[in-house]
């Protein structure tokens, strides 16, 4: 196996070629504003791009693809500052407290952070891949059904924690939870609120129902406020390096949201998007700055952003040590490395240990180079601001329809779009939250399924979760984070009780 | 202004014309249009991959262009319901998988589905894969004897597969029965990857895994294959056994054809099957198959209706045994 040094040097030659440095350049391009544009994905920057990649050399093909998914993750951010939509999944928790700050008119603050712990986050997570690739994925590979459930319904108690009203937000879960359960289920293929669509068997994709949520229900509404109540916000565009010291300040957060999405990343079928909620939820619940989360403080930006990019290195850890996807872009990936004759796991590190690290290299040149094109861009991003709703709306709108189309090629999906977007306008109406909603979408189907295969797996005994140190640390901690405010409650009651 | 009694008598002749002409050429003439192919798997994916490959080569034999449209869902069940419906002109084909259309007949996964042996013409056949068993490369035994004899002394070892719906889950089934022992699947949806990762986890004892799925797992010393089910090696894999080799006549594998709606006249079926023919035959298609380990397997229409008829009894029996006839 690679050591660490080797990690990063013996693919240099593959990659110090002005084409695979050009491609690179590209890749973080491409990546950065597909994955700003509301409704393109990470996933789909990387899955559009593979067709151009089919007579490349595979160095070349991965100069564009994993910058592009390093660039994406980042670029999801801008989304959600600039235009409550995220641009990417895993930059839900990132409007949370982004988009407060944007109609604050400190969107370059908001920027600037979301471009810091982004770079720390994922530059850690590239050194860690280097240093560890092969040891984390034995690891992760010892994690099974139980672990996964704990993991999944520690992030469903994250819901309670995202919400201004408790009851809006497990009220919304509950939604989200039920339409993760369309489509057959899992162990005995029996169609469940399928509606005889043959369409719905495999359940509503994950990307047009949140470009729904997010995005057409934004069109929806500026539609209502008839396009022109909403003054555009002047925004300050000065504070930018200000606000990377900022994140610098905030030290203790970069590095607890870089772990937390870095270990969650690991695991595979996880991701960044999981890994930010989770993170969020942590900081929440322990950050010094907790109250003022989700009214635009720079710590929810720094804890969903450094998690997600740290998840994304995270995330490539399975896939390039055991060929396993860590997310839906790994996925895209390991088809994209088949497609030049690769198998992605173990065996590459023996047999193409140059392209390996060649790999390491493009990952790392990535996250450097999103920051510099983020920042460089930045007044022309800013521009799009001020541009009237009235001409920004019907250019969002062509985007959330190409984009709920272009996931699987799907006319299906833009109707699933549609409904969704109207779902997320009515929502909007009588103030029920989406995040929570497209949380409990993406994690029912994680907690259904391992805990259906744990329970098989342990003939129907549900002692299982008990018995395992890590679950059932886990179920502990859920247990804590959901009782803390009755404890906590109940000693202030106690003391005032005392002090009577 | 023109006269409108003109007007119509001259787009009479031109329709009378037109009509002449295509009663006269249609048949040596087809096709005359482009000819859309259905592919019921999201871009990208292996059916996706193999559909593209053989529209590109197909075009070139009917000089007409073959236009793929992704229809995903359901597992190909939402292109094969707008395959049976779609005009029988040869206008419209679709990728079709045998396996999962007799498992959507037989067990319902969806109130609509589309009877294999009466709402389709097929066309040809262009690949098949072998489904096969990997263990966790620690495990105590290295063939397919040696795996039966373990599970005959561990009744109810768990397995895993991809759920009723898919292929890989009627494989174990299969294998119970001609193997005679007992398991319990574990479903792990989506991708093998994460049946061999529980392997590899010590989660589950087996895989169901193609060779290819498994080589990189395998050569790390995580993952072995003892077995394809398979009538030959996989030439890209020629390491791994055949059940058949290892004495037990086991043959199994997710197969890929094409099909046309019912009704289509025999001179256009006899027209796109020869130019899936030629395409299976194209060097760029083989390099393909060579290129990804998939395995290159070529049925005519009338041999892929006889294999239609064995995958129909054969599901239909295994559907029921698991009392899962719905």
């Amino acid at each position: 196996m690679l050591d660490f040094t080797e990690a990063l040097t013996i693919g240099l030659p593959l990659v110090l070629t002005p084409s695979v440095l050009a491609l690179v350049f590209l890749g973080s391009l491409i990546g950065l504003v597909v994955g700003a544009l509301p409704g393109l994905t990470s996933a789909m920057a990387v899955a559009i791009m593979i067709p151009l990649t089919y007579t490349l050399t595979p160095q070349e093909a991965f100069a564009i693809l994993l910058p592009a998914y390093a660039a994406g993750t980042f670029g999801g951010s801008i989304g959600a500052i600039l235009l409550n939509i995220p641009g990417t999944g895993a930059a839900i928790m990132t409007t949370l407290d982004g988009y407060p700050m944007r109609l604050r008119g400190e969107a370059g603050r908001a920027i600037g952070l979301a471009a810091m712990s982004s770079l720390f986050g994922g530059l850690v997570s590239a050194l860690f891949l280097v240093a560890a690739a092969p040891i984390a994925a034995r690891w992760a590979i010892r994690l099974g059904a139980h672990e996964y459930f704990a993991v999944a319904l520690f992030g469903l108690a994250v819901i309670a924690y995202i919400s201004p009203s408790i009851l809006k937000g497990l009220l919304a879960g509950a939604l989200g939870l039920l339409i993760a359960c369309v489509g057959n289920d899992p162990a005995g293929a029996y169609p469940r609120f399928t509606f005889d669509q043959p369409a719905m068997i495999g359940g509503l994709s994950f990307v047009p129902v949140m470009i729904g949520l997010f995005g057409l229900a934004e069109v929806f509404s500026a539609v209502e406020r008839r396009m022109t109540t909403q003054e555009p916000v002047r925004q300050e565009i000065t504070g930018v390096i200000k606000s990377f010291r900022e994140a610098a300040t905030k030290l203790t957060v970069l590095i607890r949201s870089t772990f937390l999405g870095l270990l969650i990343g690991v695991m595979p079928a996880s991701g960044p998007t999981i890994g930010s909620v989770v993170s969020y939820g942590m900081e929440k619940r322990v950050g010094r700055n907790r109250e003022a989360l989700g009214t635009g403080a720079p710590e929810g930006i720094v804890a969903s952003e450094a998690a997600n990019n740290s998840g994304t290195g995270g995330a490539l850890v399975p896939m390039i040590a055991l060929g396993i996807p860590g997310d839906a872009v790994t996925a895209v990936l390991i088809g994209a490395l088949l497609i030049h004759g690769l198998q992605p796991g173990p065996a590459l590190f023996i047999e193409r240990p140059d392209l390996v690290s060649s790999l390491f290299i493009m990952f790392i040149l990535g996250n450097i180079l999103f920051v510099i094109i983020g920042l460089t861009g930045l007044r022309f991003i800013l521009r799009l601001l001020e541009t009237p709703q009235r001409y920004l709306m019907p250019v969002v709108l062509a985007f959330c329809i190409i984009g709920a189309y272009a996931a699987q090629n799907s006319v299906f999906d833009i109707g699933v779009l549609i409904v969704f977007g109207v779902v997320g306008y009515v929502m909007r109406k009588i103030a029920l939250p989406v995040a929570p909603m497209v949380l409990g979408f993406i994690l029912g189907p994680l907690v259904e399924d391992n805990l259906r295969r744990a329970l098989i797996l342990d003939d129907g005994n549900p002692l299982g979760f008990l018995t395992r140190p890590l679950s059932a640390s886990l179920l502990v901690a859920i247990v804590v984070l959901l009782l803390s405010p009755l404890l906590t409650r109940w000693f202030l009651g106690r003391k005032m009780k005392l002090e009577e | 202004m023109k006269h409108p009694f003109k007007t119509v008598v001259r787009a009479a002749m031109i329709a009378a014309f037109a009509g002449t002409l295509a009663a006269s050429g249609a048949q040596a003439a087809f096709p005359e249009k482009p000819v859309t192919m259905l592919i019921g798997f999201g871009a990208g994916g292996g059916t996706d991959t193999v559909a593209r490959k053989i529209a590109i080569e197909m075009e070139k034999a009917l000089g007409q262009p073959v236009v793929p449209v992704n229809k995903p869902g359901g597992g190909g069940l939402v292109s094969w319901k707008e395959l049976a419906a779609a005009e029988p002109d040869g206008y419209t084909i679709a990728i079709f998988l045998p396996l999962n259309a007799a498992i959507q007949k037989y067990l319902k996964t969806s109130k609509a589905w589309v009877d294999p042996l009466k709402d389709i013409r097929f066309l040809g056949m262009v690949n098949a894969d072998a489904w096969g068993v990997a263990v966790n490369a620690k495990a105590p035994y290295d063939d397919v004897d040696g795996f039966v004899n373990w599970l005959k002394a561990n009744p109810g070892a768990k397995v895993s597969d991809g759920g009723p719906a898919t292929a890989y889950h009627w494989a174990w089934e299969a294998f119970m029965d001609k193997l005679g022992v007992e398991l319990t699947t574990v479903t792990y949806k989506g991708a093998t990857a994460g049946g061999l990762k529980a392997v590899a986890g010590e989660e589950v004892v087996a895989a169901g895994a193609g060779a290819p799925e498994a080589d990189s797992m395998s050569r790390a010393g995580l993952v072995k294959m003892i077995g394809i089910a398979a009538e030959e090696r996989n030439p890209a894999y020629p390491d791994v056994p055949t059940f058949k080799e290892q004495g037990f006549d086991f043959v199994f594998g997710p197969v890929r054809g094409f099909a046309a709606p019912a009704g289509t006249p025999d001179e256009v079926v006899k027209v796109l099957a020869d130019a899936i023919k030629a395409a299976y035959e194209s060097d760029s298609y083989q390099e393909h198959l060579k290129k990804s380990g998939q395995g290159g397997w070529y049925l005519s229409p009338s041999e892929g209706d006889a294999y239609l008829q064995k995958v129909d009894a054969e599901f239909r029996a295994l559907i029921e045994k698991a009392g899962m006839l719905r």
